[in-house]
């Protein structure tokens, strides 16, 4: 047959099944949709760090840093410059500093730069004179930021820098046209000069970007690394983007499971959707064949429709995707950002868009030529009794066997606690396909069951209700329904269950890390929540309800390609170390020893990273380098990249400062934690630039960072059990719609528009019933291995305990949905003209 | 039993042309009577047996059955009627998706009974229509004869004042036909039923009490029928 004629034999098939080709479109799109949405997260995440990184670094090649993330003498640019081969060399001096406004406050990197900046062209210079800021005394801001903050140009903001407030005039604001995608990230630029007078650090620069000439790059890393000596370490200048990468990858991995995920369940979607088309599909093959076209044509045939309908389908979701990415996934984790100033860009990848294109045509494909063959086949065969009844027969007894062996071995391995991730997910995809398969055996012992039950009823309603599941045909399309909620359950149900586990354990982490200290003072701002800004400790005299004040010491601490959160606990802290995250090692050996000094507790992979086990000798890549001895090993504390934890005198030892980055207070007893503060800020004096916060406040904080970092895991869940209640109703319209004829012919019989209504929402709320309950006890199974394989991926702490009240709770919210869909789109099918009946 | 009275429907064809597809009909049935009702396609038969079943509102007369005007009824109480008091038997045997012979045929009576019991009501019919050794069967493990038989079993299951047969051979060889026809005869004389059935089969007129023809939407006498009388 022509093209041609395929396509008009399509367009004219089309309009009349307009609305059940759009069911089927609806559901694929839904799919395509989570896909994309998915992916696109994925992208922005490393994407729009890259970019930000991209910006900052422009064509340097290599990087002269201080180790242990100090300071370095600015004429070690000069003597940079000099080397032989080194084409540009830019010092800069970044800072954390948090902005106010009138209207807000920010946390935003400051990038304190020279005229030579330009040299090395990164893009937050490109195109705005720096040659005009670097003569102002005033800092540069993105235009979002100083609008957030209600700051406008020439006007002062307050700055605290290091736990110093300053003020500083808004010299520039950058647009979109000047510093592209940056304007989105928490940046600030400075001129040097001035930058170093508002953090009180006169001639420190904190980093030299090297720009060597062509070819030269290996010379110029020699020269570097030798006059670097011990304290400098010199690196390739992206070197921030890799310990990204590697920081992210958790929460990548933990998001590539989910799209991964979302595929699945998008295909089961679309494949319910497009059952609901084979019948009429099946006739036309079957007309094709009959009239004499081969089995070829009528592949065609079928491939042109999938094709049509795959590629309308993923318009449509890639356009419902891109809007639940802009609108639902909109910040990304905000976890990462306390180490890591990125944007909040959206990255849209032509590889996301084609991967979700040709997820939705290949579901589509399979969706409509799968049946289609096997019609061919059988038409040609001509013989569709005997083979079929066998392999009903085989299906009817060998399947649930598979079936129980597939959840033997899941359930084995979910109680079996394993510690590899592919063990883990191996253990989930069983459990998915133990599902699948016993789902029909489930179904069947539900209608057995119904039948019981309703023996004793006078009504037609139940006998209706479970017709599609008795006939052979139409229950295919049934158990789709089924399928599709079962599935969306069974994640949703597993999804939440494990990121509630992540969730406690995360919490207790919180509680732990903020009871080293009563009350802590630390200077203000997001970036604080980890305690890692260094600042010249306030002389405070004895106070009244506080018994001593101590230093707390922190920061981060490249260690190979991930940036190590560095606790350093004050010598006296009664748990030094958080308690209940310790993995090996005697635990109560861990806090004497951590006191006592000399000894460090790794968490697992910074110590696999360093190749060092308990009780073994360590030296950290400090400026100071130093033996110490680990005394223990522990998760890593809700920080991806890994901890390290000392006491705060070993941490001045190690990196040669007696720089606090908080300071502690242990209350007298009897002083509640919010006495001991109001003494604390009193004692701190107005003009200190140091918040006060008691350990309850900086626990709350600190949860609702690492919450924010696991939100995307709830979000998917819900977006997934969303998803899927609109594909079960749409799945279910459609399923009615077709059967308006048989509702006719009973209607016809005598029974009552109400009894043909009342039999519809029996049957919804039954499919989609069984498919919930049957998704959340496989759920609850999967949740044990999926907190399990996140825990493998991220790291993070767990606490597991059985989400069933959640489970319960999504079974009657969708069920609940799906019923209330089809109540009212019933009404309309049930009221069905009965003469329809007689032709 | 059942009285038409002027009984009249038109419709508006799509190019606005008026059809009458049931004229001023009267015509009146008694109980254990067959009456066969002939006429071309589109003559108006199908349409003739909807506003008897109460599907469709005449434009003027009325039906009466067994004294109460059906004509009138709401939408809900046409259903009941058409529940306890008619029996449909159509030309194409549509069975319930999945159900068994014997479930099809007491279809009708499961909102009266309990599923066991309605089954155990019809056990008796389904044997005297032959169908004793097929009660379990399913749809596509029975013949068209047998289909067309279970659709009998299921319309004189309710006991009804009224059987309406729409082509009830329509899809059958002459010999099924036959065997139909005379079952159809012999239960509705010994149940004392009204029965009106449409048909194209000239072997159903040997079968019928009474043989009428409609045409354009007017009743008259059938022709052959005449001729051979
Ligand atoms: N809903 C309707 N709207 C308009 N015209 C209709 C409608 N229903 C039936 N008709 C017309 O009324 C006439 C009678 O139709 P009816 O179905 O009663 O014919 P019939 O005698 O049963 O024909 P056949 O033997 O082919 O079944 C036909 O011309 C038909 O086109
Ligand atoms: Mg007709």
């Amino acid at each position: 047959m022509k093209l041609s004629n395929i396509a008009s034999l399509w367009w004219i098939r089309l309009c009349a099944r307009l609305g059940q080709e759009l069911l089927a479109l609806v559901g694929i799109a839904v799919g395509v949709a989570l896909l994309f949405a998915a992916l696109v997260a994925n992208a922005s995440l490393v994407g729009s760090f890259q970019r930000t990184m991209d910006a900052v670094i422009g064509q340097a090649r290599m990087q002269v840093t201080a180790r242990g993330g100090g300071t370095i003498n600015e004429q070690t640019a000069v003597k940079v410059r000099q080397l032989d081969g080194v084409a540009a060399a830019a010092p800069v001096l970044e800072m954390r500093a948090q902005v106010v406004g009138p209207d807000g406050a920010r946390s935003v990197v400051m990038i304190g730069v020279t005229s030579d900046y330009t040299q090395i062209n990164g893009t937050i210079t490109r195109k705005f004179a720096i040659s005009y800021l670097v003569q102002q005394s005033g800092i540069a801001l993105p235009a979002p930021v100083t609008k957030a903050l209600g700051l406008a140009l020439g006007q002062e903001a307050s700055l605290n820098i290091n736990g110093v407030d300053r003020r500083a005039r808004i010299a520039a604001q950058l647009s979109s046209d000047q510093i592209g995608a940056l304007v989105d990230s928490p940046i600030s630029v400075a001129p040097l000069r001035y930058a170093q007078e508002l953090s009180r650090q006169p001639g420190r620069i904190s980093r030299i970007f090297v720009l060597p000439e062509e070819g030269r790059d290996a010379q110029v890393a020699d020269a570097l690394r030798r006059l670097a000596g011990a304290e400098l370490d010199v690196r390739p200048a992206d070197f921030e983007a890799q310990l990204f990468r590697q920081a992210s990858e958790p929460s990548n991995q933990s998001m590539a499971m989910f799209s991964a995920f979302s595929a699945m369940v998008g295909f089961l979607f679309a494949f319910s959707a497009v059952l609901l088309t084979v019948p009429a599909r099946r006739l036309v093959v079957s007309d094709l064949l009959l009239e004499g076209y081969g089995g070829a044509t009528a592949m065609k045939v079928m491939l042109f429709d999938a094709l049509m309908l795959g590629a309308a389908a993923s318009v449509v979701g890639v356009g419902l995707g891109e809007q639940v990415s802009r609108h639902v996934f909109a910040n990304p984790p905000s976890f990462l950002g306390l180490a890591f100033p990125y944007g909040t860009e959206r990255i849209v990848t032509v590889s996301s868009v084609a991967l979700a294109v040709l997820g939705g045509v290949v579901a589509s494909c399979v969706a409509v030529l799968a049946p289609t063959a096997l019609a061919v086949r059988a038409e040609r065969r001509g013989e569709v009794g005997l083979p079929v009844r066998r392999r009903r027969a085989l299906s009817t007894k060998l399947l649930p066997v598979c079936g129980g062996i597939a959840l033997a071995t899941g359930a084995a391995i979910a109680f079996s606690a394993p510690d590899s991730v592919s063990f883990a997910l191996a253990g989930l995809v069983l459990l998915t396909v133990a599902m699948l398969v016993l789902l029909p055996v489930s179904v069947q012992l539900l209608v057995a069951s119904v039948d019981q039950l309703t023996a004793s009823l006078r009504s037609v309603v139940p006998y209706i209700a479970t017709t599609d599941l008795r006939s052979s045909t139409a229950r295919v399309r049934a158990l789709a329904v089924t399928a599709t909620g079962a599935v969306a359950v069974f994640g949703s149900v597993a999804l939440q269950g494990a990121h509630a586990d992540l969730q406690r354990g995360l919490d207790r982490t919180s509680v732990d890390l903020s009871s080293i200290g009563e009350v802590w003072a630390v200077p203000p701002g997001d970036a604080n929540l980890l305690a890692t800004v260094p600042f010249d400790a306030p002389q405070v005299d004895a106070l009244s309800g506080i018994d001593r004040i101590d230093s707390y010491r922190g920061s981060f601490l490249d260690i190979g390609d991930r940036r190590v959160w560095v606790i350093g606990s004050p010598t006296t802290a009664r748990h030094p170390v958080p308690r209940g995250q310790v993995r090996e090692g005697d635990t109560a050996l861990v806090a004497p020893r951590i006191r006592a000094g000399g000894w460090v507790v790794l968490s697992t992979r910074v110590a696999s990273e360093l190749d060092v086990g308990v009780g073994d000798r360590v030296v950290l890549p400090t400026p100071v380098p130093t033996s110490l001895r680990v005394a223990a090993l522990t998760t890593n504390l809700g920080w991806p990249p890994g901890t390290i934890v000392l006491n705060a005198d070993d941490y001045a030892r190690l990196w040669g400062s007696e720089q606090v980055s908080a300071l502690q207070a242990t209350l007298s007893p009897g002083t509640s934690p919010e006495e001991g503060a109001r003494a604390l800020r009193a004692a701190l004096g107005p003009g200190s630039g140091l918040d006060v916060q008691t350990s309850q406040t900086r626990e709350r904080d600190q949860r609702a960072a690492s919450r924010e970092g696991l939100v995307r895991l709830s979000q998917i869940a819900l977006l997934v059990l969303a998803s899927a209640a609109i594909a079960m109703a749409a799945a279910m319209a459609g399923l009615i719609w077709q059967r308006r004829e048989f509702l006719a012919f009973v209607k016809l019989e005598g029974y009552s528009t109400g009894e043909v209504w009342r039999a519809l929402v029996v049957q919804a709320a039954l499919l989609v019933g069984a498919g919930c309950v049957l998704g959340a006890c496989f759920g609850l199974l999967g949740q044990q291995l999926l907190a399990r394989a996140l825990m493998e991926v991220t790291g993070f702490p767990v606490d597991y305990a059985l989400a069933w009240p959640n489970a319960l709770i999504t079974c009657v919210i969708v069920t609940a949905v799906v019923v209330l869909v089809v109540a009212l789109f019933g009404r309309r099918a049930a009221g069905v003209e009965p003469e329809r009946g007689l032709g | 039993m059942l009285e038409l009275d002027g009984l009249t429907k038109h419709f508006q064809s799509p190019d606005g042309e008026v059809v009458r597809a049931v004229d001023e009909v009267s015509l009146s049935v008694s109980a254990g009577e067959i009456v066969a009702l002939y006429g071309p396609s589109g003559s108006g038969k199908t349409t003739l047996l909807k506003l008897v079943a109460a599907l469709l509102p005449p434009d003027a007369g009325k039906v009466v059955v067994n004294g109460c005007e059906v004509s009138g009824l709401s939408g809900r109480e046409a259903a009941a009627f058409r529940l306890t008091e008619v029996g449909l038997i159509r030309q194409t045997a549509d069975f319930v998706p999945g159900a068994s012979a014997i479930d099809n045929a007491a279809f009708k009576l499961l909102g009266r009974y309990r599923i066991k019991e309605a089954r155990h009501r019809v056990e008796q019919l389904m044997g005297e229509l032959g169908l004793g050794e097929r009660l379990t069967h399913r749809g596509s493990q029975l013949s068209g004869g047998e289909r067309q038989r279970v659709m009998i079993a299921r319309a004189l299951a309710i006991d009804p004042a009224l059987v309406l047969a729409d082509e009830p051979t329509g899809n059958l060889d002459s010999r099924r036909s036959e065997e139909v026809l005379r079952l159809l005869r012999r239960l509705s004389h010994e149940r004392r039923t009204a029965t009106i059935l449409v048909t194209h089969d000239p072997l159903a007129a040997r079968y019928a009490d009474r043989v009428l023809e409609l045409h354009d939407g007017r009743l008259r006498p059938h022709i052959s029928s005449v001729a051979s009388a």
